[in-house]
């Protein structure tokens, strides 16, 4: 296995104040290397997406370190945090959080617009069609399908060739069908020795997709298991 | 530049049609006031000293206190002979002016303002004339008026005749555009007949026009008429024209009117701009914490506001100056015209681009505060 392109080690993390403060994360450790498809399954609760939104670089912990591509980001402010995502993470969420009012092209082109590259509509038109949109580039989101809107967003986090995507329940808004062309896509590009998946999710349905699942509980990882694509991405 | 984030902000203005369409109505009636009071504040300023604008004189004299060109206080024709008596001074030509009734030929009387000046040579004439000449007021009881007050003044054309203080008058000259703000009609005569119709000695003038000789240093011929008048002030014509600015316009307290119209046209405006840039701001937060959560810099996002704003600024004022304009034309033959000048129209497309650019601080400040992690929340 690849270097860990995202590596937390004991992770804490507090949200709230006062006495509405809790502890959402007890320790973590967690890595993500090049090659493989984890999962991170856990209750409701259970510190799944703080656990996320840490190693996307969305938060930052109150305890313990985070590395990404080898430079520990624990005490980067926002500003540094976002150049490191928009180097390194692409984001995968449940609701695509795509821009009603852009075209698919142009949603994927910001994802590079935002770092300042040039020749964005070529790549975003390769990109659209390596996940099998190269036909709807001018559709907006509101003419597109839930699984057409969830490509586009793949796309668009991929298109900036970053070293790990994060997918936060990618499959949840979707019927099984178009879950499995999801998740057949982001095995796909797990494949690549340089880029990591994490993939956040409740549903047992994209279990066969994944080289390891870590299970979540109460702010701690409890169990983890290899999963059926562990030889798959070896190969 | 980057032309996504531009089609972004355009996009996210126009996607709601209704609100857009209410910012921007904002926009055109804040910087149709503005306008508005700007224009009449340069219509005022340049009505209030017409008369000095027009008139030749290097430097005028006039008794101490003199507040404005319409400020009716009386100088001695002695002071005349010791200008002249400097050197450098060329001529010293007296200016007489004063309130005067003028009796319509169906009997009823209304208030005219005489300038009587030398109507030969070195004075201050009537201009802009459509009727008649200059010398045609060197008859007997001749005087000139504005063509706009024609009804007020029961004329209709050259050759018509009223009274004034008792003595028969003659319109010999009519001119276009000399209009006053006081709304009180000028009446142009020589100075003798001036004198006449307002009761003036004939030893006495209101001011007295100075021409300064080419080769005399006219800041010394000044200082030398300073020295040897009492009770005067001597002014060039630049300082005339600001001290009757300064008394109508704050003195009066009508400057202060228009300035306070054209700031409630900003703040209306900038209120209107800043709410709707909010409101759309709010709207898209998810979209906003969606580019902030891919890697956007805080600057990308803040200018995908600017721009927002700046296209409200730029399609605004676009409907604003043309209103302006048509305005402009409308009242430009009014008692008080509305004046927009081409500077002025640019110093308003910069105060309007400002002006929405602070209104986009508020929401700016919105997504400052924003938290990219949101997006793994919904």
């Amino acid at each position: 296995m690849s270097e860990p392109v995202i590596d937390a080690a004991g992770v804490v993390k507090f949200l709230g104040h006062g006495a509405g403060r809790v502890q959402a994360l007890r320790g973590v450790n967690l890595s993500l290397a090049g090659g493989e498809l984890v999962l991170l399954m856990g209750p409701s609760g259970s510190g799944k997406t703080t656990l996320l939104s840490i190693m996307g670089c969305l938060m930052t912990p109150s305890e313990g370190t985070l590395r990404v591509c080898g430079r520990n980001i624990t005490d980067l402010d926002p500003e540094a945090l976002a150049g490191i995502r928009r180097d390194h993470i692409g984001f995968v969420f449940q609701s695509y959080h795509l821009f009603p009012t852009l075209t698919a092209e142009d949603n994927v082109r910001l994802a590079l617009d935002v770092r300042g590259e040039r020749s964005q509509r070529k790549a975003a038109r390769e990109v659209l069609a390596m996940v099998g949109l190269g036909h709807k580039t001018r559709s907006f989101p509101s003419e597109l399908s839930g699984g057409e809107q969830q490509r586009v967003a793949i796309a668009r986090a991929i298109v900036g060739k970053p070293s790990a995507i994060l997918a936060d329940e990618p499959t949840g808004a979707l019927d099984t069908e178009n879950g499995k062309a999801i998740m057949t896509l982001l095995a796909d590009i797990a494949r690549d020795p340089s880029r990591g998946v994490l993939v956040v999710t409740h549903d047992p349905r994209i279990l066969p997709f994944a080289s390891r699942i870590v299970h979540i509980e109460d702010g701690r990882l409890v169990r983890e298991e290899l999963g059926a694509a562990k030889s798959v991405a070896k190969a | 530049m980057s032309l996504l984030r531009f089609r972004l902000a355009y996009r996210n203005l126009f996607h709601d049609r209704l609100r857009f369409i209410a910012t921007i109505v904002g926009i055109v009636f804040s910087i149709v006031l503005v306008t508005v009071q700007a224009g009449l504040y340069v219509g005022f300023r340049r009505m209030v000293t017409t008369m000095i604008d027009h008139s030749p004189a290097d430097l005028w004299i006039m008794p101490a206190g003199t507040k404005c060109f319409e400020d009716p206080s009386l100088l001695d024709d002695r002071q005349r002979f010791r200008a002249l008596a400097i050197d450098g001074v060329v001529e010293a030509t007296p200016l007489v002016i004063g309130y005067a009734q003028w009796r319509l030929p169906s009997g009823t009387t209304t208030p005219v303002f005489i300038v009587g000046s030398e109507l030969q040579g070195f004075g201050l004439r009537p201009w802009n004339l459509i009727g008649g000449r200059v010398e045609d007021l060197s008859i007997p009881a001749a005087v000139a008026i504005d063509q706009s007050y024609f009804e007020r003044l029961g004329i209709n054309a050259t050759g018509a005749n009223a009274e004034i203080r008792d003595q028969r008058v003659e319109v010999a000259a009519v001119t276009k555009g000399i209009r006053s703000f006081t709304t009180t009609p000028y009446v142009f005569a020589g100075v003798d007949r001036a004198r006449a119709y307002t009761g003036i000695p004939a030893n006495k003038a209101s001011y007295f026009l100075v021409r300064v000789s080419r080769d005399a240093d006219a800041g010394k011929v000044r200082r030398q008429l300073r020295e040897s008048l009492t009770d005067v002030e001597v002014l060039t014509a630049a300082e005339f024209r600001n001290r009757s600015r300064n008394f109508w316009l704050f003195g009066t307290g009508a400057g202060a009117a228009l300035f306070a119209g054209a700031l409630l046209g900003l703040i209306v405006g900038t209120v209107i701009v800043a709410q709707t840039l909010y409101a759309s701001t709010k709207d898209h937060l998810s979209e906003f914490a969606t580019l902030r959560a891919i890697g956007s810099s805080g600057t990308y996002i803040y200018m995908v506001i600017v721009w927002q704003a700046l296209l409200s600024a730029i399609i605004g004022f676009c409907g604003a100056a043309a209103i302006s304009w048509i305005v402009a034309a409308m009242t430009a033959d009014s008692a008080l015209a509305v004046v927009v000048t081409p500077a002025m129209t640019l110093a308003l497309f910069v105060l309007t681009g400002a002006m929405c650019v602070a209104s986009a601080v508020a929401a700016i400040v919105k997504v400052m505060r924003i938290d990219p992690a949101m997006v793994l929340a919904r």
